[in-house]
């Protein structure tokens, strides 16, 4: 009797249970991502869950909101005339989460300590600064002398987290607080860390007195990270309101988003740009005319129909949304004649070669395009090799012309709003090595164009500059360039203040944000 | 699950044996009667007797039927495929994602092509893996086994010792850890599985070598001057035949369940290949509102593994008659 | 033999079996092709920056030293580092554990629940319909790819039917109870949270459930082959003839004897059903060691994966002596020695 009592019991919690528990609280946000935040240290961390991380619990001197660059804990600032000295005042009422004030020292001890890990995020200020760039005039004025001219400076200091040096100096460890820092934030952000039960959610609790203030009519009390690795888990969470956003819907299910009517689907063309990047010093993709006809191979048009995600198909090496695109550039189209020809002017003219196509593993959205380019060159008899790889290992074969692959798909965002994050770290050839410039191009004009541009203030001589280079290189076609992504963000019609930031295409800035009549 | 289902380690303890295993330090298994020892000719009597029994048992004659139509899918597979070639990197995108008709009888995938030439092209492929894994293990594990047994001494410690040591991790852990440093791809993962999978039939070949070294007929084959290799391939092994091709049956069906696993996770084969558990994978964004892409190869899994173990579960009452009654 | 010598014995044993163990995952650890230094150096590292940290983490070191660290590392809860996340292996594992060590529990349970019942009944319905009806069912759910069917159940109730969550261990907003064990059922119950106990069930039970399918096939074939063979056994033909009813007989005399046997295949499945956990984790989010294992593997991160073969290991040894023992208990003839 009394096992039959436990089994009533047990069934009866089955199915009850969690009908008495409270699904949503107010002004809570419960985000929906794609990816793990398996790192919130400024110095290492760097891709879209980390920024949405980094921006709730640390300040950056300047901030994205939308498409403009505010400053942030910068009050006001100075440059000279060639872009080299940089000198900025800081609001004085800031501080960090432990109530000490963030001080220009120790905005100078982050970038210098971004600068000697040397992780993802330094490769911004590498070029330009060495260990002596920045210093602390006064408590709250920093200066930066630039070892050389860089007009689009502002442009990287949104990455620029300023950390508590006294919280990391006390868990310095052997890394430069690196394992301190991967789990724990030291920052003055509006929010700090809650919950944090990794690999699953992670909570942030928003700052009551938050000195900078929030922008918003009302704020969070604080969000939930919520790892859902499978998109149509997201979706099925949204729509039963147990999340407030899911940021990797699939384009398939957009429908389904659309026709709730307590959701809104967000979608913006942005900068996030796809292209092969075809090995210019390799042994067949050396050949000009190889290259032309693998770009006129490949099935655009197909392409965006089987991209789970919205895309727009780039006009040449820059977006047409972006600064410095040169409108009227040729660019290939699907057209097997054209690539037949262009192939007869080869060293190959009947084909018979295999090409290596190296992509994200795991990753559909490199995958198809490799798929579709295969049964383009099959027509030409040319057999193509797909090659799933690890990120890193990628990341590894652009090392060198010789290790780099004949096809490689590459994502690039370009990290401000200027000309130069397009072209230079692509297509410059000191930038060899990078992933950016995986297909190491060469070309002694456009080297020289690229330099110039960076030392010059005046808008229209830049721009005649970047024309001209971009000219030169599209005529070569060292990539085949295939689209920029729009990004899509589906959310409940309750949450309120969501701003599209194109540098920053899925991070969104939580502390914009708040909930009404969830 | 299923796949951990797999592991070798079933055999020591067979299932349907009921002594319960003497506990340490003899190893479970030691010294049972294989079932059918015994000399030449009553060996083919068994094996009349048992194919009479085998073809009365209903579900495992649905199971080697089930069996045959794969193999005629798997051989015929250009000819019943409509679109061969979607499963060779052809692609159709305007007809991408669409539920199953007339003329895509499994529907389509995100880039067109018809699943059901993919998992018609794909049978071929997991008969394939199950094959060379389980020849693999078995060729590694018959041969340490054997030794083991036969020889004896501190080789048969020393063997079984590292038998254990792969006996300890569930198989698909180990097999996960190898194929994924061995490289993705569907070679790598054969070989990876195929290096977890032979401890069992070495345990299973070892205690049956160890109870056939006593039989009358082995001794006399000594008495009479025969070397050690004769004495194994002329003697005792074939007498050890029929558990191993049990064990074999059984094992097959996991075998193309734990490739299957490791193509889903993305450690197996690689694009355009039409792998069953990556087509799952693939669908499994699209699921459940495009549900046939995952659907229907793993439909095909099942039908695969399905029809070995009934296969498998009829060998085993006839070639060891003690586990059914 | 007394039985405290035995388990120390048993103990003992594992060592060695441990030490080759971990030679085996080092080799294999050794053997990547890839550049596992690459992954934690991150994209824009020069050539010094991946150096310093080889030497960081040893791999500069010749193989037989590299080794010597790691094994020694082991007993003295050192672990290793992961390159990728840069954590303790061993505080990774011990995040992860709990939660697969719940899932795979309550996967024998009821795998035990459903498979026992059903070789009974197979064994006194010997060849006849209940018999086959048993036979044909545990083979065919055995059949199933685990991860397919995960899906397909989760879609149905989590989606469909809205009886089930979707995934996770318990919703966002409810606090983990306090962790004793990490086992949130036990947690919960210590704390009289009865309502979190109910969500958490409610969460555990359909990747139990999937994930138990696996065992069911042989636990039903075992209960029922050595209840056949208790049913022939002398004294239960002479109690029957002195008119013991028949399920008296089945419960009290045969199945306890019957369920020796079955144990072994029950422990035997604990093992299986943990490796098995690792595809059904990555359907229900289930934030296990499952999860943490793919991801590593998928990353070319194998401090976490020679961590998890070792814990596995260590696990599937404790359980076999476990086993052993529990045998003593039920089967008094059985002499440890």
């Amino acid at each position: 009797m009394f096992k039959r009592t436990l089994f009533l019991c047990l069934a009866l919690s089955l199915l009850l249970g969690a009908s008495s528990i409270v699904m949503a609280q107010d002004n809570i946000l419960l985000y929906g991502g794609n990816q793990d935040i398996d790192n919130i240290d400024p110095a290492t961390g760097e891709n879209y869950s980390i920024n949405a991380a980094l921006r709730s619990l640390y300040d950056a001197l300047f901030i994205y909101r939308g498409s403009d660059t505010q400053p942030h804990l910068v009050e006001s600032w100075e440059v000279n005339d060639d872009a080299t000295v940089w000198t900025f005042s800081l609001h004085d009422n800031a501080v960090f989460h432990d109530g000490s004030p963030v001080t220009a020292e120790a905005v100078v001890y982050s970038f210098n300590r971004i600068l000697a890990i040397s992780g993802p995020p330094s490769w911004r200020w590498e070029t330009i600064a060495d260990e002596n760039t920045a210093q602390a005039l006064d408590a709250h004025t920093v200066q930066f002398t630039l070892t050389q001219p860089y007009a689009p400076f502002i442009g990287t200091l949104p990455q620029l987290f300023v950390v508590n040096p006294a919280i990391v100096e006390a868990n310095l460890g052997d890394d430069m607080g690196q394992t301190y820092l991967k789990q724990n934030a030291a920052g003055s952000g509006p929010f700090t860390q809650g919950r944090w039960e990794i690999g699953n959610i992670y909570e942030f609790v928003a700052v009551d007195d938050y000195w900078a203030g929030w922008t918003g009519d009302d704020h969070l009390d604080g969000f939930f990270w919520v790892i859902q690795r499978d998109p149509a888990t997201q979706l099925n969470s949204l729509l039963a309101g147990e999340t407030h956003i899911a940021d990797t819907v699939a384009g398939s299910d957009k429908e389904k988003v659309v026709d709730s009517p307590d959701h809104i689907w967000e979608e913006h063309g942005g900068f996030f740009t796809n292209t092969l990047k075809m090995n210019n010093q390799g042994e067949y993709t050396s050949d000009i005319h190889l290259r032309k006809a693998v770009a006129h191979a490949m099935n655009y048009e197909a392409m965006v129909a089987a991209q789970d995600v919205p895309i727009t198909i780039l006009p040449g090496p820059t977006p047409a949304n972006f600064v410095g695109y040169v409108e009227g550039l040729a660019y290939p189209a699907y057209d097997l004649d054209l690539a037949r020809e262009h192939l007869a002017q080869s060293p190959w003219p009947d084909g018979g070669i295999t090409l290596d196509y190296v992509y994200v593993t795991e990753f559909p959205r490199e995958e198809i395009p490799g798929l579709i380019l295969l049964e383009g060159l099959a027509q030409l008899n040319i057999e193509l090799n797909m090659i799933p790889m690890l990120w890193p290992d990628m990341v590894a074969s652009c090392a060198s012309p010789e290790t780099g692959p004949d096809i490689i798909n590459i994502y690039t965002l370009p990290p401000f709003l200027d000309p130069d994050a397009h072209l230079y770290n692509q297509y410059h050839s000191a930038q060899w090595g990078s992933f950016n410039s995986c297909s190491f191009y060469s070309n002694a004009r456009v080297d020289e164009l690229l330099d110039q541009a960076r030392t010059i203030g005046d808008a229209d001589t830049r721009q005649a500059m970047y024309t001209e280079a971009q000219e030169l290189i599209a005529a070569e076609q060292p990539s085949v360039w295939m689209y920029t992504e729009d990004s899509s963000m589906s959310l409940n019609t309750c949450v309120k203040g969501f701003r599209y930031s194109p540098m920053y295409p899925l991070t969104v800035l939580f502390q914009d944000m708040w909930m009404d009549g969830c | 699950m299923a796949e951990g289902h797999n592991h070798p380690k079933s055999l020591p303890h067979k299932e349907g044996e009921t002594s319960p295993p003497t506990i340490s330090p003899a190893r479970p298994g030691e010294g049972r009667d294989p079932g059918m020892g015994g000399a030449h000719s009553a060996r083919w009597d068994n094996l009349a007797r048992g194919l009479y029994r085998f073809r009365s048992n209903r579900l495992s004659m649905l199971g080697l039927l089930m069996l045959l139509f794969i193999l005629f899918v798997a051989v015929f597979a250009p000819w019943i495929a409509p679109f061969p070639e979607d499963a060779s990197g052809a692609t159709n995108v305007l007809e991408r994602l669409q539920a199953p008709s007339e003329k895509h009888l499994f529907g389509t995938d995100k880039i067109g092509r018809d699943i059901f030439s993919r998992v018609v092209m794909g049978t071929g492929l997991a008969l394939q893996v199950g094959t060379v894994i389980i020849l693999l293990a078995t060729t590694i594990g018959v041969t340490i086994g054997a030794i083991s047994g036969y020889a004896g001494g501190w080789l048969d410690d020393l063997l079984m010792r590292i038998t254990d040591i792969f006996l300890t991790v569930p198989a698909l852990v180990l097999a996960i850890a190898i194929s994924a440093a061995l490289g993705k791809g569907i070679i790598n993962a054969m070989i990876g599985i195929s290096l977890v999978w032979w401890p069992g039939f070495a345990r299973l070949t070892r205690s049956l070598v160890l109870s056939l070294r006593e039989e009358p007929f082995v001794e006399a084959a000594y008495g009479i001057g025969a070397g050690h290799a004769r004495i194994i391939f002329r003697h005792i092994l074939p007498n050890a035949v029929s558990p191993i091709i049990i064990k074999m049956t059984t094992d097959f069906g996991f075998a193309v369940l734990t490739a299957a696993a490791l193509g889903f996770i993305g450690l197996g084969a690689q694009p355009p290949t039409p792998e069953w558990g990556a087509m799952i994978n693939d669908g499994r964004r699209y699921f459940p509102d495009e549900w046939w892409i995952a659907t229907f190869p793993g439909l095909a899994i099942w039908l695969m593994v399905f029809s070995w173990n009934l296969i498998g579960d009829g060998l085993r009452d006839v070639l060891d008659p003690r586990s059914r009654r | 033999m007394n039985i405290r010598f035995y388990i120390l014995r048993r103990v003992a044993l594992i060592i060695p079996t441990l030490i080759g163990l971990s030679i085996l995952t080092f080799a294999i650890a050794r053997i990547v092709p890839g550049d596992p230094v690459g992954l934690a150096a991150g994209p824009r590292a020069t050539e010094e920056i991946k150096e310093a940290l080889r030497r960081e983490f040893g791999l500069d070191q010749p193989l037989p030293v590299q080794y010597v660290d790691y094994i020694s590392g082991l007993f003295q809860g050192d672990w290793g580092q992961s390159l990728y996340t840069r954590r303790e292996v061993l505080g990774d594992l011990r995040t992860f554990w709990p939660a697969t060590l719940e899932l795979t529990t309550a996967a024998v349970i009821i795998a035990t629940l459903l498979g026992v019942p059903a070789g009974v009944i197979s064994a006194m319905y010997r060849n006849r319909l209940p018999d086959h009806v048993a036979r044909v069912l545990s083979l065919f759910f055995v059949s199933f790819p685990s991860f397919w069917l995960a899906m397909i159940f989760q879609t149905w109730f989590g989606r469909d039917l809205g009886w089930f969550p979707i995934g996770k261990r318990l919703p966002v907003l409810v606090a983990p109870p306090p962790a004793t064990t990490g086992l949130f059922l036990v947690d919960s119950l210590v704390q009289l949270d009865f309502e979190t106990f109910a969500v958490s069930l409610r969460h555990l039970f359909i990747p139990a459930l999937v994930l138990s399918f696996g065992a069911f096939a042989s636990i039903t074939r075992i209960t029922r082959a050595s209840m056949v063979e208790a049913l022939e056994k002398d004294f239960v033909r002479m109690e029957r003839a002195i008119g013991i009813p028949y399920r008296v007989i089945i419960f009290k005399y045969v199945l306890r004897n019957a369920l020796i046997a079955t144990i072994t295949v029950i422990s035997l499945n604990f093992g299986w059903l943990m490796a098995g956990a690792i595809l059904i984790e990555t359907i229900f989010d289930w934030p296990g060691l499952g999860l943490y294992a793919v991801h590593a593997s998928l990353s070319l991160d194998f401090q976490p994966i020679m961590g998890i073969a070792v814990l596995y290991g260590i696990v599937f040894s404790v359980v076999n002596i476990l086993t052993d023992i529990v045998y003593g208990i039920l089967d008094p003839r059985i002499r440890y020695g």
